[in-house]
């Protein structure tokens, strides 16, 4: 981005500085612009929240003329874009004369995106020579498999597209994706294309390489998460390959906007489905875009937990009233129905974690002045707001050593689960797994030629509700199937003939035995963190009803829930009260609040960041944020803290409001076939290999009476009692 | 809840799913690392925990003495989380604490963290010798006769049909014996970390705290 902006004005000769400021800014680089702004500031919202906090940001900020937000789509309904929303009220009040610019390719209603982004009025200006993007569907000889993602059986077709092409980027949806592509690639590279991978987890002098190269046109492909989805803008590449279902118009409208970045001429891209489920995501993706459909922009209220955040970074600038600050967060679109009093507690939050019932006034983190004005008590604790700012939290990770070179970073919860001797992909290189020293991950090269896939956890999205529509629109429609491939035709007309097609029309369930279990399989096209909700409530519902559940896997289309008898009344498991029944149950032991109350405690500035390199591990564990989230539970059950993480749970995760209108819907609407054998399209979900197995406390107990029996019993020893 | 009763040096001790041991013989009941005021001692950097576990930790203390009604506690070290916890701690909790110790034999073996804390007790020192078995804080590893401690506050991991289980442990090894960490926030050292090296060999056996059971498991079955 900064070299498309920059090139031009090098190029006139204009008189005008251009900088960016992201985290990565060197600190003498960052002095500079504070002391001396340039024209053009390029930075991110991290950053500018940043700036806000110092003490000079009003001077800094009184000569803002333009603010320019470009992909602004991606900031709607996120913590990011709360993070900006409350830097843009800040800059209202310090520059209220800046006029406010948002750019982006991919909004289906850009009036609701106006009422985000602007305070009042807003003109909506549309671009007219919309070019529509060339989008085919990987054409393969080979067989699509049933289940998986990591398109083994369509490397050859990939490779050979790549060899045509000038530059193209393949992109994949998760970083294990990404080593396996990248490596197989090298493995069939007989012409010594010049191919790279770009990921998270790489370490950011890597990435950086990567970019330069290709910038400056010394490679031909690139293998890439959504690590290179924005903010790099290059018109060289002429192909963009996704690999894996696109699992949203915009998000894949985005990924294609690289190849051919002009206007006047259409973008090239081949989508690549992993598996027979995709295939149908891809082509439904494929006709969304044709009709221009993309997918809709969900706006929700701000978290609570990043406005904790905002609230210590307006006390680092200085003294501030608390009614003019809570004036000011309202006009933040995400805020603008944030209650006074939910405000005073997040404030009291703030000031000393707001607990009611006890308090250690000579920590407090913000004093009341004389005059009514509030301030930081001590200016040294802005370090603490800067070293912690933002709201990306990643899992903790671990420093990868070669030797004594930074290979990158990954997820401790990875490594925990290798033994020394184990290889894993890595940077697409077989590393082997030697030990951990000072809490970095020390490794050796590897000579051998398969190795463990990193499971990074990041990049799973759900199925967009627009394209799971478009994909029940393609399975009613058997008229447009004879364009479609021989055998995902056959795979469908196999369904068609076996059981019956999911449709709008009724919610297709099948209940069938499989390998000494009853396998209930429920079509809801509801994304996969409804899906497992649904899984999660049905194993409650069903173990009441005694047919003895044992477990569930999903995917975004589907969920089968597998059980030793066979449930007796279907219609009655999927009634919308089961969102009333078992939810609330439910909600209060499920691990996944546990899991977002982490990144809560992290973003609201509860505790603080844990750095690569810094994780610690052993004794030097300082606090386990579960043990936290079960103290604060059970004393202070309303706790602000513990309210962000229900709202969050409940537009993301557990994305109840998407559930709650399936099971509305389809209400009265469920048709239930009983099957002798498993049906054609249930193959994908029991092959499956992720599957959830919850596993709660007592459930822990009777394992481990069965461990501890198992082995007196193989000790020839009799069970204690 | 389901004790699990052990020959430690031919002594009969209970362990108990809390973490802590009741010696019937003695009337003896022991507990380590009850970290007190943890939660409040990241206050002053900034990191406001919720300061609600010191009363959580006694309540637990309270289940098992109302349990076991010992004449004596051992508390093993660790009792506080810093030199200054006892002042932080709010006063019903201070209460609450004299109220369970009151008409018992109080044991205060001190640890690395509350070295200076002094509490009404009939004892407190570094090393504390009952009935042939030595107390103290943490292990000495030239000790050759019984002895009992705590500071490590060892966790095992196992795996059974795939399923990664974490939980505390006592562990134990001939004439020694370690146990998990009783406060309501404290965290777990792996019993591989090489600083548990003693106990890296066969023979070694495992006690995880179950919720309401004690489970035993040799150590070389815990994961790495």
């Amino acid at each position: 981005m900064h070299r498309n902006i920059a090139t031009p004005i090098e190029a006139l000769n204009l008189p005008v500085t251009f900088e960016t400021r992201t985290g990565d800014t060197p600190s003498h680089r960052r002095k500079r612009q504070q002391n001396n702004p340039p024209d053009f500031l390029m930075t991110t919202p991290e950053s500018l929240a940043l700036l806000l906090s110092y003490e000079n940001a009003p001077s800094f900020f009184s000569g803002l003329k333009y603010l320019i937000i470009d992909e602004l789509h991606t900031f709607f309904g996120t913590k990011r874009g709360d993070l900006l929303s409350l830097g843009l009220a800040r800059l209202d009040t310090l520059a209220p004369k800046a006029v406010r610019l948002g750019l982006s390719a991919t909004i289906n209603k850009p009036e609701s995106a106006r009422e985000w982004f602007c305070r009042t009025g807003g003109r909506i200006v549309r671009t007219s020579n919309y070019t529509h993007p060339n989008i085919e569907i990987l054409c393969t000889e080979k067989t699509i498999p049933w289940s998986g993602h990591m398109a083994r059986h369509a490397l050859n077709d990939i490779y050979v597209a790549i060899s045509e092409a000038r530059l193209s980027l393949v992109f994949v949806n998760t970083r294990a994706q990404a080593e396996f592509v990248f490596k197989e690639l090298w493995h069939l590279n007989k012409l010594n294309l010049r191919i790279a991978v770009h990921h998270g987890s790489l370490d950011r002098q890597l990435r950086r390489k990567v970019e330069a190269r290709m910038a400056s046109g010394k490679l031909d492909c690139v293998v890439a998460t959504s690590s290179l989805d924005l903010g790099l803008d290059w018109a060289k590449v002429d192909l963009v390959i996704q690999v894996g279902a696109p699992k949203g118009v915009s998000r894949l409208l985005q990924r294609i906007g690289r190849s051919n970045h002009r206007l006047e001429e259409p973008s090239r891209a081949i989508l690549v489905p992993t598996n027979k489920f995709e295939y149908l995501e891809c082509l439904a993706a494929q006709s969304e875009i044709a009709n221009q459909n993309l997918d809709g922009v969900t706006f929700y209220p701000g978290g609570y937990d990043v406005l904790a955040q905002h609230i210590f970074g307006i006390a680092c600038s200085g003294p501030f009233r608390a009614d003019s600050l809570f004036k000011e967060i309202l006009t933040a679109a995400p805020y603008a129905d944030l209650k006074r009093e939910t405000f005073d507690k997040i404030l009291e939050f703030v000031k000393n974690g707001g607990y009611v019932l006890k308090e250690y006034p000579q920590y407090n983190r913000l004093v009341n002045l004389r005059d009514g004005s509030i301030k930081l008590r001590d200016s040294q604790m802005a370090r603490q707001y800067r070293m912690n700012i933002g709201t990306i939290v990643d899992s903790p990770m671990m420093k990868v050593k070669l030797r004594n070179r930074n290979l990158g970073t990954i997820e401790e919860n990875f490594i925990v689960n290798l033994t020394p001797g184990d290889t894993f992909l890595f940077g697409g290189k077989i590393l082997v797994f030697d030990d951990i020293v000072n809490a970095d991950v020390i490794v050796s090269r590897s000579s051998a030629s398969e190795a463990k896939i990193p499971s990074y956890s990041g990049g799973r999205l759900p199925l967009s509700t627009n394209l799971s529509f478009a994909v029940l629109d393609i399975l009613e429609n058997d008229n447009t199937w004879k364009s479609f491939p021989k055998q995902i035709r056959e795979w469908l007309t196999l369904q068609k003939d076996r059981s019956t097609l999911p449709t709008n029309k009724n919610l297709i369930v099948e209940v069938f035995p499989h390998r000494e279990r009853y396998h209930t399989v429920i079509y809801t096209f509801a994304g996969r963190n409804a899906n497992q909700t649904l899984g999660f409530l049905l194993l409650r519902r069903m173990k009441r009803e005694g047919v003895f559940p044992l477990g569930f896997s999903m995917s975004d289309y589907a969920i089968s829930v597998w059980s030793t008898k066979p449930p007796t009344n279907v219609e009655q498991l999927l009634t919308p009260d089961l969102l009333l029944d078992e939810f609330e149950e439910w909600l209060e032991d499920t691990p996944l609040l546990k899991r977002l109350f982490r990144d809560a405690a992290v973003i609201s500035g509860l505790i603080e960041r844990n750095r690569p390199g810094k994780v610690k591990t052993g004794r030097q564990v300082l606090f386990s944020t579960d043990l936290i989230f079960d103290v604060l539970r059970k004393h202070e059950p309303d706790h602000i803290l513990l309210q962000t993480v229900r709202h969050d749970a409940m537009r993301g995760l557990i994305d109840a409001g998407r559930l709650a209108d399936t099971l509305h819907n389809f209400n009265g609407r469920i048709k239930c076939n009983w099957l002798d054998r498993i049906s054609p399209m249930a193959v994908p979900l029991i092959l499956q290999i992720t599957r959830e197995n919850s596993i709660k406390l007592d459930l822990a107990d009777s394992l481990l009476e069965n461990l501890e029996n198992e082995i007196l019993k193989a000790a020839n020893v009799e069970p204690y009692n | 809840m389901s004790n699990r009763t052990i020959d430690f040096a031919g002594r009969k001790m209970i362990l108990h799913p809390s973490g802590s041991i009741f010696w019937p013989d003695q009337a003896t009941l022991i507990v380590g690392d009850l970290h007190f005021e943890k939660a409040s001692s990241f206050h002053s950097s900034g990191q406001f925990l919720p300061p609600y576990d010191s009363g959580e930790t006694l309540k637990k203390l309270e289940t098992v003495m109302s349990e076991f009604f010992p004449r004596r506690l051992i508390l093993l070290g660790d009792v506080f989380h810093d030199n200054a916890a006892w002042h932080r701690m709010a006063q019903n909790d201070q209460k609450h604490l004299a109220k369970l110790l009151e008409g018992r034999e109080t044991i205060y073996v001190n640890g690395n963290h509350d070295r200076k804390v002094t509490l009404p007790s009939q004892f407190s020192g570094l090393m504390y010798t009952l009935s042939g078995v030595t107390f103290r804080h943490m292990m000495d590893t030239n000790e050759q006769g019984p002895e009992i401690s705590a500071h490590f506050h060892p966790i095992a991991i196992v795996k059974y049909r795939g399923i990664r289980i974490r939980r505390a442990c006592f562990v134990h090894k001939k004439n020694r014996l370690l146990l998990p960490a009783f406060g309501a926030l404290t965290g777990g050292l792996d019993v591989n970390d090489p600083a548990l090296k003693t106990f890296q060999d066969l023979g070694t056996q495992l006690y995880l705290l179950g919720n309401k059971a004690i489970f035993n498991i040799p150590r070389e079955f815990a994961e790495k």
